[in-house]
């Protein structure tokens, strides 16, 4: 104890820095105090569709008739279809990430789909009546894959192409019927479906192939949210834990990721543009010789039904779970989410002779020279806490690290400050065009709370969604705008922008029940106005050195010109918030009135905030 | 040796001071922080040694002795680490040492046991695994080694620290008292006085900023006297818990909260806009204000129209209009007299028969992370429309329900006023939402054992206070029935359910396996993992005297069964072979007068003034 005590004050002497302690009380009767206007937020908030509130539409399903039930909840990814050639603005469909069994909906996962229309006056989106071809009238209507395609599960990520097609992706990985919620598991022929019920939207050339009902999961599945059915189960572009995609602009080629580790990275090259059923499917092996892309024989049904497989069997390239792929200005981004430590899941794939993305071995070879020991992707020690996003240039057929996750040996934010210098396991990744700029979208989900990934004391997991602007060359953390105008709580998955460059659609998931209506369900937002406002901080927002606050009113952001602690005292001064070493603070949750703002050196400016 | 240390508190002063002239006071933040450093790298040191003393091929009790090393160099550092650092103590360090699942994974995983835990069981095995226990070692190194390399990095502060110290108090006294994290060694005892010492050391560095210095001595001397009291008796089944939760720690969780105010750091919410699973300002852990209702069920009670909202709930309990034929309520299977249970074993179901499970009483029923005997349902929404929808118990639907009481007068008035900002008729959310603002009346957070606990003037029965310190210790029933709540929910951060595998019988004594699967067949993907067969919720036993019969099949006639079936050591105890019970199969030795005080505690932990208002 002496000994310990002893070395406390050696240590003491080194290191010590003096934290500011902030009155509980200031007096704001006597003086006139410098006032910073926070104007009310530009930004138009809307809660479009309510998970387990929201009415969805049905199609006769397992005998029922057409009927209307409760929307599924634990929404996901969001595709946007333009309405090209008519007066709306377009189709919103939403993936719903679960596997239930439901009379009406049908069993497994799901989808809702429904058409918006912009409000001339005011921007704001509202939602259109439609009636369908086969005769559903309503607001909301669900997805039927059961009487088209079979089931689906855990509908997650997906792909929105820019012409409006529209794929949902089935990610949790089944491996027997055991792990399928659906009633019937009888096996299950293409083009035909159960022997108890019908699914007659086979696939040109598998048609009348038999497999095991659990082996109908697993795929990218192309529906039509005009008609709110299922078109197809994309069946050559094999059987994958998939999560993204993306169409590239000659229509042809798309990208694929697999939420595994090891992850594949695919591509399905089409013979004509437009047409997905006939192609080429490959999977990447960056250290091939000539073109990094192996081809994966499509016309071997069972080839596409064990694609791991034939990757593994292949060598292919080993990523730690890849998430949502988007094409930006004809280069593909894709997140790698990371799992913690890997090892035991790629080294049996990497013995048949699978390779590690070139970044991973560099990880490698950098944790081998802190440790000072040999490490390599597949030991023990190796560790992937944060993640990152990637970038794949199809000229040069190469992957870099576009983003890196972290930081790494992070600072922590401290819980005031988070996630300001954070990425933590990025997953939803997609793209706005903001008046003829281009902004990355990046949605996290936490993969756990250690090593920074949340401030310490808070064990919720915080998820937060992030816009990049494209234009930054070589962006790091600090680049990343945290769009703060989101439910207290609430997860936010699958964002993305409206063509038009004026909203961004997100869904906020399985918030906690703490949270007040609405923000209890899983839902769809729309927040509209993009267009109008200023992103982030702009370069000229402060002059000179003395202390400063410059407010976002968009995103409810006060910017400092230095890194202080500061802390907030409401109208009658008394203190509320207490911020430690923050540039910027969130302060969405303050309602309009008066506040005083105190810096660590006590200087104190009147806050008006409308 | 308190003179000694005195002379060094002053020389930190003088060397501070010298750092800080400019400022009135000291700084303990930076002391707490070296002191956690060193002692952290102190942690991993052992750690490299136990593995080297286990590679060397040592005598059992040198082995066991360097392991005790090892969780007395974590015991220091706990406090801090398992606050700073929570998830990795919990997936690396001083986890349970039962299998899980994979966080946020895209298939079912599961991960082995691994930590301190399943360590210590290895190290008290009759015969040694040596190659497993290496194994374990390294891994334990690695994880220790990247704690330390990350806490080079990661700054805390003073708001922090007392959160840290308080969580502390909570944790010795839930986790470490209990011989939660001591399954095989009983050294709990021990463990928690180094736990304690180390708490006690930070809180006195903060003492001495005090002006007020009654409060400082006050925080020593309780420290001080509960160190005492710890290495005095600490036998594990000897221990007097009750006492020392009365005269030490209750009273420091209070003091330690005044030291923060007193000393002007932010709290909790004064940097978090979220709502946590307890109230940081609460002064007591036995009392309605720790948990904090607003988090498990977002009920707002300082609302104007929250007192609409109950009286609505009210109704709609004991109104049939929520059952399709108008013949059963919430209150047919949840009657107010057995404290919200039915009394059967299996409730009625609607067409004749039982159901599957028995009906559960529902005091402080909200507090909970998850719902059901299988804990399927993560929201209590999803729990009512189970009953709502089951063509067993309303066979009703939204539709008719809605209709019917959109069509009533009284009830649209009864809406209108507990919804005011909310339009339109009777939907999910309002009817969810004013149910359980009713349920949030049935409290019971005021029985005579939260009263003693509390240090209020309530003597417990000699009958009931050896109840108590045998449900700690010896009868081992707080490792998973945990302090304050006395259910599974985890303590100090209040966040998850457990479910437990006891291999519950059809009948008290038949030995056979109840076929129910619980928790493995409730549905949700994530919990059909081998562990989870035969798994139930863990709930709380406040008011467990009124709500016989127990388990989920309502087999067990009486409390003195459901001992007697503990004492046997479950399922396995008698012979049964059930993999994965989480309940040890030993034997808990209780006898007849022991089983006999344990009830009487039980009984003690009764608390239905809630239903004095029906």
């Amino acid at each position: 104890m002496k000994k310990a005590l002893l070395f406390v004050a050696s240590m003491a002497t080194a290191l010590a820095v003096q934290a500011q302690s902030f009155s509980p009380e200031i007096d704001v009767t006597n003086w006139e105090p410098t006032t910073i206007q926070v104007p009310k937020s530009p930004l138009i908030t809307q809660y479009l569709f309510i998970g387990g509130h929201d009415v969805v539409q049905t199609t006769p399903t397992y005998g029922n008739p057409a009927d209307t039930a409760l929307a599924k909840q634990w929404h996901d990814f969001i595709g946007f279809t333009p309405d090209n050639n008519g007066s709306d603005l377009g189709w919103i469909s939403v993936n719903h990430e679960m596997v239930v069994a439901h009379d009406k909906i049908g069993d497994g996962g799901g989808m809702t789909v429904f058409k918006v229309r912009r409000d001339p006056a005011t921007d704001s989106l509202v939602i259109v009546s439609q009636t369908l071809a086969d005769g559903r009238s309503g607001e909301f209507f669900a997805v039927d894959f059961a009487n088209t395609v079979g089931e689906t599960g855990m509908n997650c990520g997906g792909i929105s192409a820019s012409d409006g097609r529209i794929w949902t992706a089935e990610e949790w990985w089944r491996g027997s019927n055991s792990d399928i919620a659906d009633r019937d598991t009888g096996d299950f022929t293409i083009g035909v479906g159960t022997s108890s019920y019908a699914a007659p939207n086979g696939f040109p050339g598998y048609d009348g192939q038999t497999i095991k009902k659990y082996e109908n999961y697993n795929y990218m599945v192309e529906i039509d949210p005009r008609e709110a059915k299922a078109i197809r189960k994309q069946y050559n572009w094999g059987r994958q834990p998939f999560e993204g995609g993306c169409v590239m602009p000659d229509n042809k080629t798309v990208y694929l990721g697999a939420d595994a580790t090891p992850g594949f990275f695919t591509k399905f090259v089409a013979d004509n543009a437009g047409d997905f059923t006939t192609g080429t499917t490959y999977v990447y092996k960056h250290d091939a010789m000539g073109t990094k892309w192996v081809e994966i024989d499509n016309s071997d049904f069972n080839k596409m039904i064990n694609f791991n497989s034939e990757a593994v069997m292949a060598g292919a390239t080993m990523f730690n779970r890849i998430e949502w792929v988007v094409e930006i200005n004809g280069k593909v981004y894709f997140t790698e989410t990371g799992r913690d430590n890997p090892a035991s899941r790629w080294a049996p794939a990497a013995a048949l002779g699978c390779v590690y993305a070139p970044h991973h071995m560099q990880r490698a070879a950098d944790q081998s020279a802190e440790f000072n020991k040999t490490i390599t992707p597949d030991s023990a020690e190796y560790w992937d806490y944060y993640g990152r996003v990637m970038m794949y240039d199809p000229a040069t057929e190469q992957t870099s690290v576009y983003l890196e996750g972290g930081p790494y040996f992070s600072v922590d934010p401290g819980v005031s400050q988070y996630p300001d210098k954070h990425l933590s396991n990025p997953d939803g990744l997609s793209k706005i065009n903001i008046n003829g700029k281009d902004y990355m979208l990046i949605n996290e989900d936490l993969n756990g709370t250690s090593k920074g990934r949340t401030p310490a004391g808070i064990s919720n997991r915080t998820c937060e969604l992030f816009m990049l602007d494209m234009s930054i060359t070589n962006p790091g953390l600090n680049d990343l705008v945290r769009i703060a105008v989101v439910p207290v709580g609430a997860e936010i998955t699958g964002a993305i922008g409206t063509p038009d460059g004026k909203t961004i659609l997100f869904n906020s998931q399985h918030p906690s029940t703490s949270n007040p209506f609405p923000y209890n369900n899983s839902m769809t937002v729309a927040i509209t106005g993009w267009d109008q406002v200023t992103i982030g901080l702009p370069e000229d927002a402060f002059e000179g050195e003395s202390f400063q606050i410059y407010p976002n009113p968009a995103t409810r952001t006060l910017y400092f010109n230095t890194l202080s602690d500061v802390a907030i005292y409401d109208v009658n001064g008394k203190r509320i918030n207490v911020f430690r070493q923050v540039e910027n603070i969130d302060i969405s949750l303050l309602k309009p009135g008066v506040y005083f703002i105190q810096n660590a050196e006590g200087i104190t400016q009147r806050l008006l905030v409308k | 040796m308190k003179a000694r240390w005195t002379v060094l508190i002053i020389l930190l002063f003088a060397v501070v001071l010298s750092q800080f002239s400019f400022s009135q006071r000291p700084d303990p933040i930076e002391m707490v922080r070296a002191k956690y450093l060193a002692d952290l790298a102190a942690f991993r040191d052992q750690g490299r040694y136990f593995k080297k003393v286990l590679e060397d091929g040592a005598s059992s009790s040198d082995l066991k002795r360097a392991f005790e090393d090892l969780r007395r160099n974590f015991k220091r550092v706990e406090f801090l680490l398992d606050y700073l650092q929570n998830q990795d103590v919990k997936d690396h360090i001083n986890g349970a040492p039962l299998p899980k699942t994979e966080r946020n994974a895209p298939r079912l995983v599961i991960i082995e046991p691994k930590g301190l835990q399943r360590m210590e069981e290895l190290v008290y095995a009759d015969s040694l695994d040596a190659a497993q226990l290496q194994k374990l070692s390294t891994e334990f190194n690695y994880q220790l080694e990247q704690i330390n390399r990350f806490a080079q990095k990661m700054p805390f502060d003073d708001r922090q620290v007392f959160e840290a110290m308080r969580l502390g108090l909570v944790r010795i006294m839930s986790m470490g008292l209990s011989g939660f994290d001591t399954p095989a060694s009983e050294r709990a005892i021990y463990e928690s006085a180094v736990a304690w010492e180390a708490i006690g050391d930070c809180a006195a560095l903060y003492g001495l900023l005090l002006e007020d210095k009654a409060l400082k001595l006050k925080i020593e001397a309780e420290f001080q006297a509960g160190l005492d009291a710890l290495r005095a008796k600490p036998d594990f089944t000897q221990f007097d818990r009750a006492s020392f939760i009365r005269n030490y720690l209750h009273p420091l969780y209070a003091d330690l909260l005044e030291l923060h105010q007193k000393l002007h750091y932010e709290t909790l919410d004064e940097v978090y806009q979220g709502v946590l699973a307890f109230d940081y300002n609460s002064p007591e852990v036995f009392s309605e204000q720790f948990f904090n209702l607003e988090y498990f069920t977002g009920l707002n009670q300082e609302a104007p129209e929250f007192e609409a909202q109950k009286e609505l709930g009210k109704r709609l309990f004991f109104d049939p209009i929520l059952s399709r034929d108008l013949n059963r309520s919430c209150a047919t299977c949840h009657k107010p007299e057995l404290a919200f249970s039915d009394g059967l074993p299996k409730s009625e179901a609607l067409n004749g028969g039982f159901l599957q499970r028995n009906s559960p009483g529902l005091f402080n029923a909200l507090y909970a992370e998850r719902f059901f005997y299988d804990l399927r349902a993560d929201r209590m929404e999803s729990q009512m429309e189970h009953v709502i929808f089951s063509p067993e118990e309303f066979g009703s639907s939204y539709k008719l329900i809605f209709n019917r009481l959109d069509s009533s007068k009284a009830y649209k008035s009864l809406f209108k006023a507990a919804f005011p900002k909310l339009g339109g008729g009777a939907d999910r959310y309002k009817l969810s939402r004013a149910i359980m603002a009713y349920m949030s009346d049935l409290k019971a957070f005021d029985t005579k054992i939260d009263r003693y606990l509390r240090g209020e003037r309530t003597a417990l029965s000699p009958e009931e206070h050896q109840g108590f310190n045998l449900f700690m210790g010896k009868a081992a029933c707080a490792t998973c029935h945990f302090l304050p709540s006395f259910s599974g929910l985890v303590p100090p951060f209040f966040e998850e359910n457990e479910s437990e595998v006891l291999g519950v019988f059809t009948a008290p004594q038949s030995g056979v396996l109840d076929p129910d699967l619980g928790r493995f067949a409730g549905g949700v993907v994530q919990d059909e993992a081998p562990f989870f067969r035969h798994s139930f919720k863990t709930p709380s036993l406040r008011n467990v005297a009124f709500t016989a019969p127990y388990f989920h099949n309502g087999a067990f006639p009486d409390l003195r069964s459901v001992l007697e079936f503990y004492n046997h050591g479950g399922a396995q105890g008698f012979g049964l072979a059930i993999s994965h019970q989480t309940l040890p199969p030993d034997s808990l030795g209780l006898d007849e007068g022991e089983l006999q005080a344990l009830e009487s505690f039980l009984e003690a932990l009764s608390d239905t003034s809630a239903l004095m208002h029906h």
